[in-house]
């Protein structure tokens, strides 16, 4: 089953490594992981969904607030996620096959952000689901190169 | 447009003139066209004339005194026997049912708003839709070099997708080889000669249409985009700008990205050159004059010419 954790976390070097060895020590493989700067520069968020079970989660969160430079730690899965990821995809361009590529990117409401004389690139900022059915869709067209950003999560309760 | 001097870039085979083009509609048997609620001095004018040069046998749909009250004041000759009378809510699907049966060839709309007009006509038990959209084709010519190109779409499709500008790609290139516009030079219009990503999409799709005109789709035609409308149409800046290709300076039909673009364009021709385009909508079972009313009686009888020659 996959969860979503959330971490706060300082914003240095070796934290993301300590993090990482966390899941690793109990045999979690992580499934994604964004991380970037949260409203204090000096921290970082760390989205991380994992497929794991409960049992597993739990002890890699309670390793996971032992760690001197993890601030807070968030598990989403049984509450109110806003996420949302960001694919970003190239498909090469077949003149007959123009028509559909566009309709596809409407269907999804992803832009095309470039565009040479063999392909295309699409973006799309969307839940895991829809970018996967993009995706599935643009398939057949032929898929030159693509890279997700991994999940991105915010609490949707005001605590 | 009007400082093009460079016109002998064009050869003059390709070069075609509008009245001599539209005039062609007299010398072909008059059909019958079916003219919903012809109530303005415009309407009834372009009719009457279109009926004495030889080009139509008119059925006037509308309110019989109404019609004769405007006909008395703006002293038109139209005979009594042309008009079919009904009631307001009957005028539309009585001017349909006209078209359905065969009665009429094409149809016309006179003081009544465009939407509900398409409305009740392209209701799906008139059969008018075909497998292609809907889609507003002008005919211009410029005033000084009496250039003549097409211009779509100004009346009917807001801000196409790129599918529907394929449907109105289609429509226009049709309407060029009816009327021998012959090699058919498309441009799609922008306001830059680059694709310029998120900010202007109309010269994805332009950039696009090019590449996907390489299926044979249209036919014989060269497409070339994006354009400004001056690369499209002017020779002469089109060579300062070093932009070559068989359309630069030299397009008989222009795309427009959207409806306010492809309006402007038109009133610019009606309002401020005073000039005369006629505007048809393709795409259907047969053509469709949807004029503006505030159109003058000569656009209005250009228009109708121009359907007529359409036909079929």
């Amino acid at each position: 089953m996959k969860q979503t954790l959330s971490c706060l976390v300082n914003n240095k070097p070796g934290v993301l490594e300590k993090i990482a060895a966390s899941f690793a020590d109990i045999g979690i493989n992580i499934y994604s992981l964004a991380a970037g700067e949260v409203e204090e520069e000096d921290k970082s968020r760390m989205t991380i969904v994992v497929d794991a079970d409960e049992e597993a989660v739990k002890k890699a969160t309670d390793k996971l607030k032992g760690l001197k430079d993890v601030i807070q730690i968030h598990d989403f899965t049984n509450e109110e996620l806003i996420s949302m990821e960001l694919l970003l995809i190239k498909v090469r361009i077949k003149a007959e096959q123009i028509p559909q590529i566009l309709q596809i990117a409407e269907l999804f409401n992803a832009q095309v952000i470039s565009v040479t004389d063999v392909s295309m690139v699409l973006s799309l900022a969307s839940g895991e689901k829809r970018i996967d059915g993009m995706v599935r869709m643009l398939k057949p067209m032929g898929i030159i190169e693509m890279s997700r950003s991994g999940k991105l999560a915010v609490c949707g309760v005001d605590r | 447009m009007e400082n093009i001097s460079n016109e002998d870039k064009i050869s003059s085979k390709e070069l075609i003139d509008m009245e001599k083009t539209l005039n062609k509609a007299t010398q072909l048997p008059p059909v019958k066209m079916v003219v919903v609620n012809p109530y303005d001095k415009g309407t009834l004018e372009s009719v009457s004339l279109a009926y004495y040069e030889n080009v139509i046998i008119p059925i006037l749909v509308g309110q019989k005194k109404e019609i004769m009250d405007r006909v008395e004041e703006f002293q038109i000759d139209i005979v009594e026997d042309w008009i079919v009378e009904g009631s307001d809510v009957e005028i539309p699907e009585i001017a349909a049912s006209l078209l359905y049966s065969g009665e009429a060839k094409y149809i016309m709309k006179g003081m009544i708003s465009t939407a509900d007009f398409m409305h009740v006509l392209l209701e799906p038990k008139w059969k008018i839709r075909t497998e292609r959209i809907l889609s507003h084709v002008g005919m211009f010519e410029m005033p000084k070099s009496k250039r003549v190109f097409l211009m779509s779409d100004a009346a009917i499709n807001i801000l196409p997708n790129f599918t529907r500008k394929i449907h109105i790609v289609a429509n226009a290139v049709d309407v060029a080889r009816k009327i021998g516009l012959i090699p058919i030079r498309i441009a799609m219009l922008a306001a830059v000669e680059k694709v310029k990503l998120p900010a202007m999409p109309a010269t994805l799709d332009a950039f696009l249409m090019k590449k996907f005109a390489s299926t044979g789709y249209f036919g014989d035609c060269y497409i070339e985009g994006p354009y400004a409308l001056d690369n499209a149409l002017d020779p002469e800046k089109t060579a300062t700008k070093g932009l070559k290709g068989e359309v630069a300076g030299k397009a008989n039909i222009l795309i427009t990205p959207n409806i306010e673009t492809g309006n402007v364009i038109w009133k610019i021709f009606t309002c401020v050159q005073k000039a005369h385009p006629a505007g048809v909508v393709m795409g259907g079972r047969c053509p469709i004059v949807v004029p503006s009313r505030a159109d003058d009686y000569i656009t209005k009888l250009r228009s109708i010419k121009f359907a007529k020659l359409l036909i079929g």
